[in-house]
């Protein structure tokens, strides 16, 4: 049923990877998108995919869950490497065929992009997989504090994601009632074109937006109930806290970091 | 704190007061021109310390805005109320207010806030500010409280409701207030889920020490109190022990409420002759004052 979706399909488990603190995570995660972007040879990609690789494993998580998170962007994976294969221009032609000229720069300029794809996907899933949205919504929260100073809501922006995350199953098993109750009064939601099914929608967001409101409401009154004031003087129940293996994750992306740079003086860039 | 209304006030055996309603009139301001509604009309309650209040009334008799009033959520348009002898208008208070007076609702799903039981516990404690070496005792006691320990690491939609509502009270209690409102937290129970709650509500109050104030339109749970309320189109319509109020019978019918159920096949066996004593209120008491009755036949 609908009530299944879990957003971020979080995966718990005990490796390595599961282990490390959620603010960790998010900062080795954005290292290796940057860092994909950098690599420009063969032998800094592969070290990176190498890497990813053994991260891969290291989480523990099955490799069909990575392929499935894959097979939303297959399309655009494919997409994007066509496009450039036949549109980017160079000197060493492999293959023509009436207008359509392809270089070997295109096929190493559109092999590049469907691996930095692919990985991006990869390394976004694996942070999903491996760490709750509790966990995810605290990092969040404790990395972008120092933007307080400049005056962004981080508390109300992390309580807002805590709340959504809260009531996400909650309003989808309303839906499911009211579409039931609608459908036991005749509604007909199946079947029609787009327009007549989007307006058998209608009855039934009207009252999901009603009970919204009110349970909005109700929520507001009972946080208030419980001394809510704002991020003002707010404690944790659970503090977030740096350990070995967490010191030890970064060196290893620090490493890994500085050899991609050293690598890809070694040969000429592939991609632009 | 001035001119305290005892007289009214049938209990005065128990502690010191610790709510205390003053002559409180409300209206709510309506968004037309026509003029604001007013749903109490100078209503005056004391609650002491420890005590086990029942507050009963039929839908609209203003027994929801009453409880509202005993932390703040609403401020008296007339009147004055005080919590601990702290003044409800007094905003520097407000966080005082409410940590001393705790509020459970109706819908066990509009009062969690986390994805996770315990990390929901503790957000009242968090908003107060404890630090978080202390945090994890308050909040495996107030779990263990309400025996809700093993769920802790659970995520609140997969529970019951009546664990919800019990997980809702144990956010309460982490807060360490002196005296629980509940405002019908059984109304969207089934029957498993409300002897869950009416059995942590027992504890609180027995074990805890907890001073309870039950909002409820269930007579049988009413029954439980020391003391029963009924408030009646926004006044006080009477009060006193559950046995003395329940006894009168004519008179809760005509205000549309009803009695306990043991209360009123009591009544129907004692008008068919039988001798059954009028203070009956528990299944049990009742079918021991059958026995009784049967015996000295």
């Amino acid at each position: 049923m609908i009530s299944d979706i879990t957003i971020g399909q979080f995966m718990p488990g005990k490796s390595f990877i599961h282990k490390l603190d959620p603010r960790m995570k998010i900062i080795l995660m954005t290292a290796v998108i940057v860092f994909v972007f950098l690599a420009k040879n063969l032998m800094s990609m592969g070290t990176l995919l190498g890497f990813v690789a053994l991260a891969m494993l290291l989480s523990r998580i099955p490799l069909r869950m990575y392929f499935k998170g894959l097979k939303a962007i297959w399309f655009l994976v494919f997409f994007t490497a066509a496009l450039n294969m036949l549109y980017i221009k160079g000197e060493h032609v492999v293959f023509q065929y009436k207008a359509i000229t392809i270089y070997e720069e295109a096929l190493w300029q559109s092999g590049f992009i469907a691996v930095r794809l692919v990985m991006i996907v990869i390394i976004s899933s694996m942070l999903t997989y491996t760490t709750s949205p509790t966990d995810l919504t605290a990092a969040i929260e404790r990395l972008l504090a120092p933007f307080k100073l400049l005056g962004m809501p981080v508390h109300e922006l992390a309580m807002m994601m805590t709340i959504a995350l809260r009531f996400i199953p909650t309003l989808l098993e309303e839906t499911e009632k009211i579409m039931n109750a609608q459908k036991a009064r005749g509604a007909d939601l199946e079947s029609g074109g787009v327009i007549r099914r989007a307006k058998a929608l209608i009855p039934i967001l009207i009252p999901l937006f009603i009970s919204s409101f009110r349970r909005a409401f109700d929520l507001a009154t009972a946080m208030d109930c419980r001394c809510y004031t704002g991020g003002k003087g707010r404690t944790r129940l659970n503090v977030l806290k740096y350990r070995f293996r967490d010191v030890l994750a970064f060196i290893l992306m620090a490493g890994l970091c500085a050899g991609v740079i050293y690598l890809n003086t070694l040969a000429p860039a592939l991609i632009r | 704190m001035e001119n305290i209304n005892i007289t009214s006030n049938p209990s005065d055996e128990g502690g010191e007061i610790q709510i205390s309603l003053q002559n409180v009139y409300f209206e709510y301001e309506s968004n037309d021109d026509s003029p604001p509604k007013e749903v109490l009309h100078g209503i005056s309650i004391d609650i002491r310390r420890g005590e086990f209040v029942a507050l009963l009334g039929h839908n609209g008799s203003g027994k929801s805005t009453v409880a509202k009033h005993m932390n703040a959520i609403l401020l008296p348009s007339g009147g004055k109320v005080y919590v601990a002898g702290m003044d409800t208008f007094n905003d520097s208070l407000l966080t005082e207010i409410r940590r001393t007076v705790g509020m459970v609702f109706q819908n066990p799903d509009n009062q969690l806030v986390a994805t996770i039981v315990e990390e929901d516990v503790a957000f009242g404690p968090e908003n107060l500010g404890v630090p978080s070496a202390e945090m994890r005792q308050i909040v495996d006691d107030a779990l263990k409280a309400v025996g809700m320990y093993e769920y802790r690491r659970h995520a609140p939609h997969k529970l019951s409701g009546g664990q919800k509502q019990r997980v809702a009270i144990a956010g309460i209690i982490a807060m360490r207030p002196k005296c629980i409102v509940f405002d019908e937290p059984t109304a969207m129970l089934d029957p498993r889920g409300r002897q869950e709650v009416m059995e942590a509500i027992d504890k609180l109050k027995n074990e805890l020490g907890i001073t309870v104030v039950l909002i409820t339109h269930y007579m049988d749970e009413a029954a439980r109190a020391d003391r029963v309320i009924i408030i009646n189109d926004g006044r006080l319509l009477t009060q006193g022990k559950p046995s003395e109020v329940f006894s009168h019978i004519d008179m809760l019918r005509e205000h549309h409420l009803d009695v306990p159920q043991a209360t009123e096949l009591a009544q129907y066996l004692r008008a068919a002759g039988y001798d059954i004593p009028e203070d009956v209120l528990t299944p049990e008491e009742c079918a021991k004052a059958i026995m009784a009755a049967k015996q000295s036949e």
